[in-house]
């Protein structure tokens, strides 16, 4: 519970309400099957979308309501995407879809080397238009940072601002929260929970294991 | 010990991949085979050193993998392990390798298929129970002090490579690396170089040197190994296979489909979802939700391909009902990224918990030639034990050309998937297209699709910018018959792509809203 004050200034935490822990507790624990995972991370990550959808602008809207009456609203200002990195961040897309009904996506692989810990672009394909949009990046767990901060420099060298990035995981570390914040200070992170730390083959632990894995195969 | 796996795994086999793998299979889809190279020589002579030399020249070359002979030492009795822990064990012997492992997986390697490395503890002196898995390379460099004296293994290098050097420098670098690394006594280091090291040079290394097609010295060797390395690439370009041009003349004048394509039962339902694909009209909210719909019937029809067995139960009335069930444990989903994946909704519609893996099959830039970037096989598939038995369903939204189809199959077929038990699946299918060469190559293999449409034609657009420019070496899309990139080394304006006709145009592109 300590880690709140700790967040960078550009992370935040869905709230700790025993609906996410008791869904949290699901997905972490490995004899969870992979149909009751898929079940119970889709509703984590539908969570996490409309959060995510929170801290995108709004401007006042006026509208009338069957009754007649006028009524003071508000609508979201600009145009918005999805950007899955592969293979996890697919997993992401249908809650993204449920929200946003026609939301273009776009997709990026990197992997990472083995050998030199590089991550390397291997695939992007993005809608024409995301300079003029804002990006909903996806990918379900930030550990080191390494692919996301990848997949960032794609986006910023086709034109996105990095303030109209909003980096969505459902778990992720101190560790990649503090290097996202001092690269990319002014993108938004929305993380489902902060785990206590990366062990030394740069897993999160606690952490649930590779979420790929057990979403896909 | 997973430290102590990874440490080793650093230290001796290495897989080094710099760009997409292509085609490694002919026309017939018969693998061809990468090129095995064998480094012999005494121990610390610099073959490692060697191999790294190869390697860094190799630039061009898109996967390689360096495989140590010590990964092959054999499983001791509690008796050696014990001797060996004392340093009175022989491991400089032929003896102490499992040499019927090291050439049946070799063997493997050559017939181009997935393999897992056993992964030796020299802290235990046993066999690891983590293996390591290992498949795609082009280049395989294979080394330790005794690989080429067993004939079996011999068979199967293509080129056999002995490193000579100085015996009192090989003994100066023992005496480091085993104090150093492996934490050894000098002592003990030198008794065992006399007892073990030595004589096993003298009598199976050394005399191992006259097989060798070339002497490389330990130090100072440049000019030799670029020998090799010409040598090398020549074979490499004898073994590069040109498939695409054939792929899209293959097929028949006549618009017949092959034995191997079935077209799922038309329906009025099915007939209006393909309406609304097929319109160019359609919003994309539309079309996604009638791609989830129709990859969802499509998967439907996969039923009635699985095995099945009859199962009774009894009914809530307490009578008896003899009803049929699924007959296989082992069913999954391999998705040719990006259009593949449009039939991931659908399938789990139906297959609810289904194991989805997905391999990027992209256009090489100037030759439109097809390459491997990437999979992620499911665990039945990768798992020797299980492939054999599992049931593979391939997703593509279309199939044109057929060359990324082709592709994905052989990589399945390289995990010991059997053809009989591989179904691809497609909305739509070109009837002169790629389906032809795939029944001819793969004849167990069915074909399930909503429909087939008669053209199949080349023509050319644009460049949009929202195509990455930024990914090197490949800025084309990915090949499934419609398109490839344009042959030129500016940034081109226009590229060329296969369109089915009358089709539904770039699938991936409205479902993603990329277009």
């Amino acid at each position: 519970m300590s880690t709140s004050e700790n967040l960078p200034p550009n992370a935040y935490r869905l709230p700790r309400s025993n609906q996410l822990e008791g869904l949290m507790t699901i997905i972490r624990d490995k004899n969870t099957s992979r149909g009751e995972f898929i079940f119970y991370s889709d509703r984590i990550i539908r969570l996490l979308v409309e959060e995510g959808l929170n801290h995108l602008p709004t401007l006042p809207k006026q509208i009338t309501t069957e009754t007649g009456e006028d009524y003071d609203g508000v609508g979201f200002e600009g145009k918005v995407c999805g950007v899955s990195i592969l293979r996890a961040g697919e997993a992401m897309e249908s809650a993204l879809r449920e929200c946003l009904r026609s939301v273009r996506i776009g997709k990026v692989l990197v992997q990472r080397n083995e050998e030199t810990g590089e991550a390397r672009l291997y695939y992007a394909k993005l809608p024409e238009d995301i300079h003029e949009r804002f990006v909903l990046l996806l990918d379900p767990m930030l550990a080191t940072g390494g692919s996301a901060i990848r997949a960032i420099e794609v986006l910023l060298s086709k034109g996105v601002k990095q303030d109209k990035i909003v980096f969505l995981n459902v778990l992720s570390a101190p560790e990649g929260l503090k290097v996202m914040y001092e690269k990319y200070p002014k993108m938004k992170i929305v993380t489902g929970w902060v785990d206590r730390k990366l062990d030394e083959r740069n897993y999160i632990v606690p952490g649930l294991g590779d979420f790929g894995d057990r979403y896909f195969a | 010990m997973l430290e102590l796996l990874n440490q080793q795994q650093k230290l001796k086999n290495q897989f080094i991949k710099t760009d997409g793998v292509r085609a490694w299979y002919d026309m017939s889809g018969s693998p061809v085979e990468p090129f095995i190279i064998g480094i012999g020589g005494g121990t610390a002579s610099g073959k490692t050193f060697v191999a790294h030399e190869i390697v860094k020249r190799l630039k061009n070359v898109q996967s390689i993998a360096i495989i140590s002979q010590d990964s092959f030492y054999g499983e001791r009795t509690p008796e050696e392990i014990e001797l060996a822990h004392k340093n009175m064990y022989d491991f400089d012997s032929p003896q102490a390798i499992d040499m019927s492992l090291f050439t049946s997986v070799l063997h493997d390697i050559k017939k181009c298929r997935a393999v897992q490395l056993p992964n030796y503890s020299f802290v235990t002196h046993s066999r690891l129970p983590q293996s390591t898995y290992l498949y795609g390379a082009r280049v395989v460099i294979v080394e330790g002090i005794l690989v080429l004296t067993d004939p079996a293994l011999r068979d199967l290098f293509d080129m056999k490579v002995f490193v000579q050097c100085d015996s009192d420098v090989m003994l100066a670098r023992r005496i480091k690396r085993d104090v150093v690394e492996r934490g050894r006594d000098v002592d003990g280091v030198l008794n065992q170089f006399l007892k073990w090291v030595k004589p096993s040079f003298e009598n199976f290394v050394l005399p191992s040197s006259r097989h060798a097609d070339i002497i490389v010295p330990g130090a100072a060797n440049s000019v030799a190994v670029d020998l090799i390395v010409t040598h090398l690439k020549q074979q490499l370009t004898q073994r590069s296979r040109f498939l695409r041009k054939a792929l899209s003349t293959a097929s028949p004048s006549c618009s017949d489909l092959p034995p191997n394509v079935k077209i799922i039962e038309q329906t009025a339902t099915r007939n209006a979802l393909l309406t609304i694909l097929r319109d160019l009209g359609t919003s994309r909210t539309r079309f996604v939700e009638t791609v989830d719909r129709l990859a969802a019937h499509i998967a439907q029809e996969v039923f009635t391909f699985l095995p099945h067995r009859s199962r009774t139960v009894t009914t809530p009335v307490s009578a008896e009902y003899e009803g049929k069930k699924l007959d296989t444990d082992n069913l999954c989903a391999v998705s040719i990224q990006r259009s593949g994946s449009l039939f991931n909704h659908g399938l789990r519609r139906i297959f609810p918990a289904v194991a989805l893996g997905s391999v990027l099959i992209q256009h090489d830039d100037a030759s439109g030639e097809p390459a491997l970037y990437h999979h992620s096989l499911p665990q039945s598939v990768k798992d020797p034990k299980t492939s054999s038995q599992t049931w593979v369903l391939i997703t593509d939204a279309q199939i044109g050309t057929g060359a990324a189809a082709f592709m994905a199959i052989r990589v399945l077929l390289d995990h010991g998937v059997q053809e009989k038990h591989i179904i691809f699946l497609s909305f739509l299918v070109a009837r002169r297209g790629g389906v032809h060469a795939i029944n001819s190559a793969f004849p167990d293999i069915k074909i399930l699709t909503a429909a087939a449409d008669p053209l199949l034609r080349e023509v050319e657009v644009p460049i949009s910018h929202g195509d990455s420019a930024q990914v090197p070496h490949h800025q084309g899309e990915k090949v499934d018959g419609r398109r490839t990139s344009v042959i030129s080394l500016e940034q081109p304006a226009r590229k060329k792509y296969w369109q089915i006709v009358p089709g539904m145009g770039n699938v991936g592109d409205r479902y993603y809203g990329t277009n």
